[in-house]
């Protein structure tokens, strides 16, 4: 009798145990409520089919999922840590293509219910005015190894239906190289600040772009790829480039090639030629200043307090004369230095430095034999990266 | 009546022939109550030496002075001092005894002691430097008071700074580095590649060759295996130390008996093997043999850039006529051969690359010294040397710079040059042969007036030459390693000339005693002749150095509790000559651009240059010059005995480079409009004459120190009980140096577009001053029975500050193509095209920097295995201490404190 009594005891023991807990690490619940500004509340009546990206940013996964009408998209059972969101889409309206952009940095630690504003750019569905098509500063290796930048280049497009004049644009590149914070964020809503700045040069007179043609505007305006004297694991021709980047600093350093040179209205860091950071550190820009470029330069000069190092003057340019902006970022950093108005997203080649690859806008629609390239604002969506470049080449 | 005079003077006389006496003794070994056989003794005052025979006697003879110090030096035993008071009776017996080196006898001095000389100096003795475990002699110049003890490196050149807080070139330049009495000199080093284009930090070419140009002695070449001891003199020197501004570093090199020895150290990157040995023969005459190899990496997982020495040296000594006219004589060779070299890492993509850096060195020694007792004089000595340094610099690289145009010209004018790819393997040789020839004579006369005041008056001669027979710089200028705006073009060494000096000398040193007092004044003068042509031109000029220093020994008792004060005080002039490279540097080439027509094809392509040339000697050039003073005082209360010395030095005339420009005119050609498939010819383009503002830079005096500080140094004595004796020492810096005391000239980049026009000249002045303070605290437990040294080091900085001084960020006045100077107004500060000109600086950067106090704990152990075998390790930073500090004013992180780092050592004796 004991030893039965003793069984069952033991049975129940050994059966009843209590179910340890193990705590869910996937728990938390991410909800966007995506709002647009005042203006437009009228004319986006529904955000069904809004696609938001969620990303997290330290293990590179990301969540899609569709907003409903009311704006509100849930991201159930989560992990907890740090979130990038990104949306990038259109609404078509009645009259026109509203393209929703915006982006936001969440530290998700328990559920939580985020705001997101979107930016909203009205564009017509034919392409308008001068864009930056192409963009390639990562370089390449020689054969021996060591590297080649000389064959960097950024090429302008006309994407609309009609001939434009480029003789006033201006291209420049951000001062910020974007691998820490932007020195000039508390601006960035309404000015952008650049450390250098090309003009086209007088004797190209009015310079008229017919629509479907671009101007390529090279570093070394030299046929990289297959001059003897070039780097034959370059990718790129570019004698017939339709400008160069010039350098008089030093006297007998930059050769001047046949194309015909920019001119440098605003360069502070005055070197042998111009350098584009390899590793994605410069955000390029298309401008339009009205009136004397060069007084317009010397009377909106700004100052960076540095630590120990002399202080350098930039230029503060408002972003309402900014035609085309593309946030060139590296690869493990985002530090924008464009407002989401210029550019919502960030692109860069993936392939890293030295890679010969390029960055390029994708392909909207081909009208009668003309290239409308993408220009949402947006370089996540509208641009593609770790292409090989092919400066010239417009219908592919 | 002609007797007159020769009677006063037989009277005044008189006392020398009536006071004279023999000092008699013995030399025994404290441990073993053996005799010291064939040991030098000398006596300090009047300079007269002996050595001891086999049975250990000794004889001085005709001392004519009361009291004086007796020194022995033994290699394998402490130094000894003796001090004699004589009274009235004619010949005195004494009986020394000499400590042997081991662990186990006395107490060894594994620090550094103060020096006998007049000026200060600080003496670091064999078993001292053998305790450091050194892989160079650079490594025991941390035992000096108010130096900072690094780890162990030899993949960096390795200076050597007399009372610096940093590294100073001109200090380091400045140092003379004297082995065996002969000076080991760098002036004629020209391991750069061009001297032009280096603006005013030569460091940047000179990283490229990793080469000394212009700068001091590489300490690395030095082992310290074979060295005896080593004596640093930081105070004003005696005449016979020259060519040098801070102080010198005297080595000695063993002689005498040494069993065969063989010494095996590593630390993590480097690793040393040694043998020696001294034989000493029946008749009292040794040689000594000495070799050791050094291999060593920068980081032991990539082995493939590193430093390797070999060092070896032979040497002879005797001494002749040792009973009538003692007269030795030590020669001895000595070889070093030095390689630095960086292989291809095998992983990277980059193949075919092979840079090294080799020297060879070979020098012989003589140096001579007589006793000869006469009337007129009462010794010689004299030293000759001569050195050759093969020096070779190969770089094979490729130079991947884009496509570039040249000019082949080595003449002025217009000429055509060539295009070069984008990317080609380039050669560099930079083959340098410095020879240097050095020998000098020295004779004394010791004279008395009574017993109590003797004088000691020196006269000589000193020559040394250092010329560079070298092929210079090889390269092919049609592939040249490196482009640049001032490129230069190959240089032979050999039509560069010797850079030499001839001196003369004169001291005296007095001294009397007066009771219980004693004073002692040394003055002299060194007449130079920098590059003298003949005897009595110069090409330099004459300088001369009055040097003096007084010391006055207050009490010499052994009886009172303070027993000893002595009062230093000391002031001299020391004078420096340029190195080769400053004095005849290259010759600046710029080739500018007069049509730059690319077309793809050789045949059509045209680069036309117009090259213009340079002379950049500067005929101004004078030696550096250094004023020193200083004030100390030496005491000892009980067993505690303390050295405190102040010091002020101004060294002006320093060396460095300024920048010149030039406004150059030259046709600029126009090729729009030449058909294609055609090369253009320049004779029938049209042209505009333009302006082009070129530099160049070229060596001046401009620099300028000021340097301040207190050095002290107490040791606390033995604590019995613990068998430790504590010591303690430092010193507090200050030093100002002026960046450049001329104006120098500077044309900034225009943030715009274009160039300026107008070249600005800045005022001198910018200033950076340091200043810090240290202390290092010493335990040092010997223990006789174990056999053992322990020492237990703690380093203290208690604060480490730096600043720049206030300075004048505009230029004084521009200057443009027509000459004319234009004062900068301060309306120019505002406006938009001038403000560039203004070298502006960040708001921080004028903040004073303050480090806070730092703590570094090092230990340090050696033990005796029975008589034949010792075993040494050390440990820096043993705990690890490496805090962060964050600088507020550069906005940096950096962590203080060397890595911890250890080494051993196994010394056999065979």
């Amino acid at each position: 009798m004991k030893i039965r009594i003793l069984y069952i005891l033991f049975v129940l023991l050994v059966s009843c145990s209590k179910e340890r807990v193990i705590p869910d690490v996937r728990q938390c619940n991410l909800e966007l409520s995506l709002t647009v500004p005042y203006q437009y509340t009228n004319d986006i009546q529904s955000f069904e089919g809004v696609v938001v990206y969620v990303k997290n940013s330290r293990k590179d996964y990301v969540f899609t999922a569709m907003s409903n009408a009311e704006g509100k998209v849930v991201f159930s059972n989560i992990e907890p840590g740090f979130y990038v969101v990104n949306i990038g889409s259109e609404i078509v309206g009645v009259n026109d293509i509203f393209v929703l952009n915006g982006n936001k940095s969440i530290e998700l630690f328990s559920s939580l219910t985020v705001n997101v504003d979107l930016e909203v750019n009205v564009i017509q569905v034919e392409g308008a005015g001068f864009v930056i098509k192409e963009f390639y500063y990562s370089g390449c290796l020689t054969p021996a190894g060591n590297n080649y930048t000389d064959d960097q280049f950024i090429e302008i497009y006309n994407n609309s239906a009609d001939t434009l004049y480029a003789d006033s644009l201006l291209i420049v590149e951000h001062e910020s190289y974007g691998y820490e914070p932007n020195y000039w964020s508390y601006m960035a809503s309404d000015s952008i600040v650049v450390k250098m700045i090309w003009a086209f040069p007088q004797s190209v007179g009015l310079l008229p772009v017919a629509p479907g043609a671009g101007i390529i505007i090279a570093r070394d305006a030299f046929d990289h790829k297959s001059d003897p004297n070039g780097n034959p694991l370059s990718s790129v021709d570019l004698a017939n480039a339709g400008f160069e980047f010039w350098s008089d600093k030093n006297v007998d350093s930059d050769i001047d090639y046949r194309s015909p040179n920019m001119v440098a209205k605003l360069w502070t860091f005055k070197g042998n030629d111009v350098s584009f950071h390899t590793r994605g550190g410069s955000a390029m820009a298309i401008v339009k200043i009205p009136g004397n470029v060069d007084e317009f330069v010397s009377q909106n000069l700004v100052v960076k307090e540095g630590a120990i190092s002399a202080n350098q003057y930039f230029c503060k340019i408002p972003n309402k004369w900014v035609i085309d902006a593309v946030e060139v970022t590296w690869n493990d950093k985002l530090y924008k230095r464009f407002h989401n108005s210029l550019d919502a997203g960030s692109v860069f080649v993936e392939a890293g430095s030295l890679s010969g690859f390029s960055i390029r806008r994708k392909v909207r629609r081909i009208i009668n034999g003309r290239v409308v390239y993408e220009d949402t604002n947006n370089s996540n969506y509208d641009f593609e990266h770790d292409v090989v470049p092919t400066p010239g080449i417009y219908l592919q | 009546m002609t007797k007159k005079p020769l009677l006063i003077f037989a009277i005044l006389l008189l006392p020398l022939f009536f006071y004279s006496q023999n000092i008699n003794g013995r030399l025994i070994n404290k441990f073993d109550k053996q005799p010291v056989a064939f040991a030098v003794l000398f006596v300090e005052e009047t300079g007269e030496w002996t050595t001891s025979n086999t049975d250990g006697s000794f004889e001085f003879k005709n001392i004519q002075i009361q009291s004086f110090t007796i020194i022995v030096k033994h290699l394998g035993f402490q130094d000894m001092y003796y001090n004699i008071e004589l009274g009235d009776t004619d010949n005195k017996y004494v009986e020394i005894y000499a400590e042997p080196n081991s662990y186990n006898v006395g107490e060894v001095m594994v620090i550094s002691q103060k020096g006998l000389q007049m000026s200060t100096s600080e003496v670091i003795g064999q078993s001292a430097i053998e305790y450091v475990q050194p892989n160079t002699i650079g490594d025991v110049m941390q035992l000096l008071p108010g130096n900072i003890i690094d780890n162990p490196n030899l993949i960096r050149k390795q200076p050597v700074s007399i009372r610096e807080s940093g590294t100073d070139i001109n200090s380091w330049a400045g140092t003379a580095v004297i082995i065996d009495g002969a000076p080991v000199s760098n002036d004629a080093n020209m391991q750069v590649f061009s001297t032009i284009g280096i603006s005013t930090d030569f460091n940047s070419i000179n990283k490229k060759i990793a080469g000394t140009a212009g700068e001091g002695v590489d300490m690395r070449q030095i082992s310290a295996n074979n060295i005896e001891s080593v004596e640093v003199i930081k105070g004003i020197p005696s005449v016979e130390y020259g060519n040098l501004t801070s102080g010198a570093v005297v080595i000695k090199t063993k002689t005498g008996y040494t069993p065969f020895e063989i010494k095996l150290k590593t630390d993590p990157n480097i690793k040393n093997i040694y043998a020696g040995k001294g034989h000493l023969f029946n008749n009292g005459s040794s040689i000594n043999v000495g070799a050791d190899y050094t291999r060593s990496f920068e980081d032991i997982r990539s082995k493939y850039k590193g430093f390797d020495r070999i060092t070896a040296m032979l040497s002879y000594a005797h001494v002749f006529f040792k009973n009538t006219t003692p007269l030795s004589v030590n020669t001895g060779v000595s070889l070093y051969s030095v390689l630095d070299s960086k292989n291809t890492d095998p992983d990277e993509h980059i193949a075919n690359e092979y840079i090294y850096n080799k020297e060879l060195g070979l020098s012989y020694n003589i140096q001579s010294k007589l006793l000869l007792n006469k009337p007129m004089i009462t010794g010689i000595r004299s030293n000759a040397s001569l050195s050759l340094n093969k020096q070779e610099y190969f770089a094979k690289e490729y130079r991947s710079s884009g496509v570039e145009k040249i000019s082949l010209s080595f003449t002025e004018g217009e000429n055509e040059g060539i295009y070069l790819p984008a990317e080609s393997i380039t050669e560099l040789k930079v083959k340098g042969l410095p020879v240097n020839v050095f020998a000098n004579i020295i004779a004394n006369k010791h004279i008395d007036i009574n017993t109590k005041i003797f004088n000691n008056i020196l006269f000589g001669a000193e020559y040394k030459l250092s010329g560079n027979y070298g092929e210079g710089q090889l390269f092919d200028v049609a592939n040249p390693p490196y482009i640049s705006l001032t490129s230069s073009r190959p240089r032979s060494f050999k039509e560069i000339p010797p850079v030499s000096y001839l001196s003369l000398l004169f001291e005296d040193k007095y001294v009397q005693t007066i009771g219980q007092t004693k004073l002692m004044l040394q003055a002299g003068v060194r007449f130079n002749n920098f590059q003298p042509i003949g005897l009595l031109k110069t090409e330099l000029g004459f300088y001369t150095e009055p040097r003096f220093n007084a010391q006055y020994i207050i009490l010499n008792s052994d009886n009172l509790f303070i027993n000893n004060i002595a009062l230093r005080v000391g002031l001299g002039l020391t004078y420096k000559s340029p190195a080769a490279m400053y004095l005849y540097p290259n010759v600046a080439y710029t080739d500018l651009v007069s049509l730059d027509y690319y077309t793809g094809y050789q045949n059509t392509s045209l680069a036309y240059f117009t090259t213009v040339t340079h002379e950049t000697k500067n005929n101004a050039l004078k030696p550096a010059k250094n004023l020193k003073r200083e004030a100390g005082v030496d005491f000892n209360i009980g067993s505690m005995s303390a050295s405190v010395t102040g010091f002020y030095e101004s060294l002006t005339d320093g060396f460095g480079m300024l920048n010149e420009y030039r406004f150059e005119h030259f046709k600029v050609y126009n090729a729009t409009g030449v058909p294609q498939g055609e090369k253009p010819n320049v004779s029938n383009l049209l042209y505009t004459d333009s302006v082009y503002i070129i530099d160049y830079s070229y060596p001046v005096n401009n620099k300028q120190t000021e340097k301040y500080g207190v050095e002290y140094s107490f040791d606390f004595g033995r604590i019995n009980k613990l068998q430790t004796r504590v010591i303690m020492s430092g010193a507090w810096l200050r030093s100002e140096r002026v960046n450049s005391t001329m104006n120098y000239n500077y044309l900034p980049v225009k943030s715009g577009g274009g160039s300026f026009t107008e070249v600005g000249v800045y005022p001198a002045g910018e200033k950076k001053v340091e200043e810090r303070l240290n202390t290092t605290f010493r335990f040092v437990t010997h223990s006789t029975r174990l056999r053992l040294i322990l020492t237990t080091t703690m380093q203290v900085i208690w604060y480490d500050k730096f600043c720049f001084e206030y300075y004048n960020e505009s230029p004084l006045y521009l200057y443009s193509n027509t000459s004319n100077y234009m004062p900068f107004t301060t309306e120019m500060q505002n406006d938009s095209y001038y403000k560039d000109y203004i070298v502006k600086r960040g708001s921080r950067y004028y903040d004073i920097e303050i480090k806070p106090p730092l703590f570094l704990f090092n230990i340090k152990l050696s033990k005796e295995i029975y008589d034949r075998l010792k075993l040494s390790f050390y440990a820096n930073n043993f705990i690890n201490y490496r805090p962060v500090y964050r600088s507020e004013r550069a906005l940096t992180y950096e962590r203080r404190n060397p890595e911890v780092y250890f080494g051993a050592e196994l010394l056999i004796k065979l």
